[in-house]
């Protein structure tokens, strides 16, 4: 058995985790005033980026260490039932859009929208829906993060047992794969219905995400994979800066005409789908950053707000499909019931309260299972693993 | 920032209902023919001040023929009639502006189509017609199929570069907004597309969609209101649209 560092979790990452899904969370509301100044105001990347990375950073870290610890066979186990929870959280997720869908296509029927009602197609071919869904195929808004994330795990059952010594090895691949889909925009995923593809491109965002895992496993073995270089610090520094005056000029632009969208001849198109070279760079320099400059025991951590953001954060997935169907629910009364600004206020405040509370209260639950001695070891695990 | 833009727009809003509940109230209101008109005043912030195609509106003024090919979706066809689609009420109210007689406006609306299916009737059917101006309805099956945004926009650009270079106007259109529809689909992405590649491609964008939705939340039409009348409310939203999309040629005079 290697020597591994043990490592107790770091609260930057659960804090910007859990910051990412209350961004993501605001930016799945369609007009939502709050989304001009999350992350992709000011960023090509966006909350997307945090989250892939970050999961795949912890995914190095918990999984790395059991694979270092206990035998082959045990990791694979850990991995394949954290797969497991995804994908039954992803149907229940579905199961309750659905559910959303219907009722409204079933109140709203109106000969001028005869096209948007096609999007009930689904409701038609149930037969047909349903095992695409089951396939990871049918990923309507809202339904493509979880999907994603899926096959990056699943992934991972090869590469990781594969890289724990040497975590630059998971790269070469996957950055082969990521050149081949920027340069020919080949492959991707199927989707449902025919001719489409999957809004996040597995084979380009794979390489984030083994990014993130690799760092995972470099710590583990106490191995930087970046060097604390302040050359390539300042560097990072000047991306974030101009990709930030760059985007905001476009933030801005769409609100006011006379503030020019700088240089967007020139960079759009951006592709979210394929993980565009620009968010990538853009989003590893906010990282190298946000790493150089956030100390893990610094003061601001320790703040409620903070901690509140930490306790969602360290339930990603449970914080997470809650952010979907509140987002799915915020929209629905933001355009049932006007989306002035009181009521903009009162549904962000009450979806991010939703989520706050109900990370504390998970929180809280698993305390008092850790406290009887049959459960201590399950709720132990169930902390680790997010 | 936007903030402030929603404030003054809801503020127009209020007013705005408030106007049209006294003139439904009042039995002085009693002029039949400007009362859609006066209903359906663009959104302050989407007045057209200026004509986007000086050439097109001087062409106009001077009488000289003109040949318009609307292309699009259901909404472009348009529901019951043919001569109730917007596209034959932009005809009637360009010809009523200029005292015309020559202005025609073609519509090859064809339902269920996506951009990249509409890019393929450009080239086919729209260019042997020699328009002067091209308006392009597309994006609601785009964003009801899930088409990606990346084949999206290139089907726009790949259609707007084609227009261009045979020498075309072209004005783009977004999508119909009811509250309904709006529920169930994710618009926003797809109109954030549009948005860009207009901007890139520095093409005018007419934005069916944040013009609707000033309308419903203002309370000057119920898109989801009861059906009886739906055919009705039909008949008036296109005919809103047609005068609207009169105005990005030849805007009023202040």
């Amino acid at each position: 058995m290697p020597q591994t560092v043990v490592i107790s979790r770091d609260a930057r990452v659960d804090f910007f985790r859990g910051l990412a899904l209350v961004f993501i969370f605001i930016d799945h509301i369609p007009d939502d005033v709050l989304g001009d100044f999350t992350l992709h105001t000011v960023g090509f990347c966006d909350a997307a980026e945090v989250f892939i990375f970050l999961s795949g950073y912890s995914a190095g870290l918990y999984y790395g260490r059991a694979f270092h610890r206990s035998d082959f066979i045990h990791g694979e186990a850990l991995l394949l039932r954290r797969i497991w929870t995804l994908y039954t959280a992803h149907i229940f997720v579905f199961m309750i859009y659905t559910a959303a869908v219907s009722y409204t296509i079933e109140v709203f029927h109106n000969p001028m929208y005869s096209e948007e009602l096609e999007v009930g197609d689904f409701l038609t071919s149930t037969h047909v829906v349903i095992v695409k869904a089951l396939l990871l195929q049918f990923q309507p808004a809202y339904l493509d993060i979880l999907p994603l994330y899926i096959v990056l795990l699943a992934l991972q059952l090869v590469l990781m047992p594969l890289a724990l010594r040497y975590p630059l090895a998971l790269l070469v691949p996957s950055a082969v794969v990521y050149l081949v889909v920027q340069i020919w925009g080949w492959p991707n995923l199927s989707a449902y219905p025919e001719d489409r593809t999957w809004y996040f491109n597995p084979f380009a965002w794979q390489f984030l995400f083994c990014l993130g895992v690799a760092l995972g496993l470099g710590r583990l073995i106490e191995r930087r994979l970046f060097p604390h270089d302040r050359r390539l610090f300042m560097v990072a520094v000047a991306v974030v800066l101009i990709s930030a005056v760059i985007k905001l000029s476009w933030t801005l632009h769409w609100h006011f005409d006379d503030i020019p969208a700088l240089l967007i001849g020139w960079l759009e198109p951006i592709s979210k789908t394929n993980l565009a070279p620009l968010r990538l760079i853009n989003f590893m320099a906010l990282a190298l950053v946000v790493e150089w400059m956030v100390l893990p025991q610094a003061q601001f951590l320790a703040t409620r707000p903070a901690r509140a953001m930490i306790a969602c954060g360290q339930l990603s997935l449970n914080i997470f499909c809650l952010g979907i169907l509140l987002s799915v629910t915020g929209h629905f009364v933001l355009v049932e019931f006007g989306s002035g600004l009181v009521m903009q206020a009162v549904v962000n405040g009450c979806g991010i309260s939703a989520m706050v509370a109900t990370a504390y209260f998970i929180h809280w639950f698993r305390r008092v299972e850790r406290r009887s001695p049959a459960t201590k070891a399950g709720a132990k695990r169930a902390v680790d693993e997010e | 920032m936007r903030l402030w833009l929603r404030v003054g727009r809801v503020a127009t809003a209020m007013v705005t209902g408030i106007l049209f509940l006294i003139e439904v109230g009042s039995p002085v209101a009693a002029d039949p023919v400007p009362s859609v008109a006066d209903r359906c005043a663009p959104p302050p912030d989407l007045v057209a001040t200026e004509s986007a195609f000086p050439t097109l509106a001087d062409r106009l003024r001077q009488k000289q023929p003109m040949v318009i090919v609307a292309i699009g979706g259901a909404s472009t066809l348009g529901v019951g009639p043919m001569a109730q689609s917007y596209p034959a009420r932009l005809e009637v109210e360009l010809s009523r502006r200029y005292g015309a007689s020559n202005i025609r406006v073609i519509n090859l609306g064809v339902a269920r189509e996506t951009a990249i299916k509409m890019l393929r009737r450009l080239s086919d059917d729209v260019l042997p017609l020699k328009p002067q101006l091209v308006i392009w309805e597309t994006g609601t099956n785009d964003a009801v199929f899930g088409v990606t945004l990346d084949d999206f926009a290139q089907a726009l650009k790949d259609g707007l570069g084609l227009l261009k270079a045979a020498g075309i106007d072209v004005l783009l259109m977004d999508m119909q907004y009811s509250r309904g529809s709006a529920e169930v689909i994710n618009f926003e992405r797809y109109m954030e597309t549009m948005l860009g590649v207009a901007e890139v491609g520095d093409t005018r964008l007419f934005r069916r969609y944040a013009m609707m939705k000033y309308w419903s939340e203002s309370g000057v039409f119920d898109f989801d209101g009861p059906t009886a009348g739906r055919q009705e409310l039909v008949a008036q939203i296109y005919e809103c649209i047609a005068r609207r999309v009169a105005d990005v040629i030849s805007p009023p005079e202040p």
